[in-house]
């Protein structure tokens, strides 16, 4: 029988930052989204100082200057590549890995031998090999592993679920709402069974749980319950979605203007997609706004024919704009996801291609190649253009490192 | 006699595979100043590899005040030394 691993890369977009910067060591360090928005990843020693996750930046500004907190714009091209690194030295370890996000991915392991001194050795692996701190947790199913690498953060590094009796130790010590998957308005519904640790969930009984959470919460329990539900996503697609999103220096008042703001997400996101080889078969918008000083968010969704074609989804961006826009709200955010991914070889047949297809690939060859040597952003389409302008600049980027040879690190001589 | 094309390597020398031994664990460097003890120049690009084992007399990354620096280890040089090693520089290239 197979044990499962989960691999989580500790404060990864600030390890990443500091592989190169050892002076951000022991220092307070956050890294910000696009633009500087809001903060995605913390050192830490920024947690220890109050900073919460996903805070929009200018709330954070003044304690951050206090604490001399070292405030870095996310660097993506630098974050992939120790992913792919990560993932390239995991399945040294293991024949199936499922990176199931840019800082976590999940492991089998056969389980004879010590796996616990497996473990140990893959993480002290990855840490020599890349610097990265990672966090492993191994149970007997994925729920039970994930839970196991939330407290393996602070057991050390590797926690081992496979033991029965820590496991009930464990889940009667956790809260339902930090389980896997568990949101929060499902744990308001299992309080009214009586329902408050991860154990009481699991000591429920199976129809209980179907009526109040569905299928997927029966499964769940059984997967903390220790029997395996859940498989390897063994060849999990390299990408589940593309997200293009911004705050905005400005807030937005204009239909026009979030129409342009979206069509050059689009854009930026098609081009993405062509890079990596994938059409999008969905696409979805998203927008955020402040009521009664609370951020607030909206959405709304389309499906496609799969398609890669900046015009094609900047067209379907537009028009859920449309639908997303109040009049007098000023937006803050917005971005655009394109989903249900797929390669472009296992594409569809265009049914209505009369040749314009063709066209529309070979400008857009073209505009890929302009973007790719003088910038992205340098061409693009006449609806992109206005975004420019509600667009902030982002000042604190490192050096593409690892990516880019006019940027590699210098050492001193 | 007949002997197939593909018995035999089917393309050249590949100089990445001869400078890059751990992928996963190579980064590219530049040196900033000259340093004949470790036998290195301003300039020179380093292949630094974080797998390799650090041993007395090989030249390495370290982290000497916050910062990144080339030093070759001295003869006796213990891990426990206090020299915080970064990786071990694999291959030097110059341009001559």
């Amino acid at each position: 029988m197979n044990a499962f691993a989960l691999v989580d890369c500790n404060n990864f977009f600030v390890s990443c930052e500091r592989v190169f910067r050892p002076e951000l060591e022991r220092r307070p360090v956050i890294v910000l989204s696009n633009n500087d928005g809001c903060v995605i990843s913390r050192s830490e020693e920024a947690k220890a100082l109050g900073i919460g996750m996903a805070a929009p930046f200018f709330e954070v500004r003044a304690l951050a200057a206090e604490h001399r907190v070292a405030a870095i714009s996310a660097n993506h091209e630098l974050y992939v590549d120790f992913s792919r690194r990560i993932a390239e030295i995991l399945r040294r370890h293991a024949p199936v890995v499922e990176e199931y996000s840019i800082d976590e991915s999940f492991l089998t392991l056969p389980r004879d031998g010590d796996l616990l001194k497996r473990a140990w050795a893959i993480r002290v692996e990855i840490g020599r090999w890349t610097g990265i701190p990672v966090s492993i947790g191994l149970a007997p199913t994925k729920a039970l592993a994930k839970l196991a690498s939330d407290k393996a953060k602070k057991a050390g590094g590797v926690l081992s679920l496979l033991d029965p009796s820590v496991r009930a130790r464990m889940l009667a010590q956790t809260p339902v709402e930090h389980v896997w998957g568990v949101a929060k308005r499902s744990a308001l519904r299992l309080a009214e069974h009586g329902v408050r640790s991860a154990a009481d969930f699991a000591d429920l009984a199976d129809p209980v749980i179907q009526k109040t959470l569905g299928i997927g919460g029966v499964r769940l329990a059984h997967e903390l319950r220790g029997t395996s539900c859940l498989t390897l996503a063994a060849a999990a697609p390299e990408r589940q979605s593309v997200t293009v999103s911004r705050s905005f220096g400005r807030p937005v008042g204009s239909l026009a203007a979030l129409e342009a703001a979206v069509a050059s997400f689009a854009a930026n996101a098609a081009e993405r997609a062509r890079r990596h080889g994938l059409k999008a078969g969905a696409l979805s918008v998203f927008t955020g706004w402040r009521e009664d000083g609370r951020p607030t968010g909206d959405s709304s969704g389309l499906r496609l024919t799969p398609t890669n074609d900046t015009s094609a989804l900047m067209r379907a961006a537009k028009e859920l704009a449309g639908r997303l826009f109040v009049e007098g709200r000023s937006f803050r955010k917005a971005g655009v996801v394109l989903g249900a991914l797929e390669t472009e070889d296992s594409g569809q047949v265009e049914f209505f291609d009369d040749g314009r297809a063709e066209r529309s690939r070979r400008l857009l060859k073209v505009l890929d190649r302009v973007n790719a040597s003088l910038g992205p952003g340098t061409l693009s389409y006449g609806g992109a253009l206005g975004a420019r302008a509600s667009a902030s600049k982002s000042e604190r980027r490192s050096p593409r490192w690892t990516t880019v040879w006019e940027e590699i690190p210098t050492a001193r001589a | 006699m007949f002997v197939a094309a593909e018995d035999y390597a089917d393309r050249g020398l590949d100089l990445n595979a001869r400078l890059v031994r751990r992928p996963a664990a190579t980064f590219f460097m530049k040196a900033a100043g000259s340093s004949p003890e470790a036998g290195v120049n301003d300039g020179d690009l380093l292949v630094v590899d974080r797998g390799e084992t650090p041993a007395p007399g090989r030249v390495v990354v370290a982290v000497a005040a916050g910062e990144l620096a080339v030093r070759r280890l001295p003869a006796g040089w213990r891990e426990d030394d206090g020299l915080d090693v970064w990786g071990v520089v694999a291959w030097i290239v110059r341009a001559p």
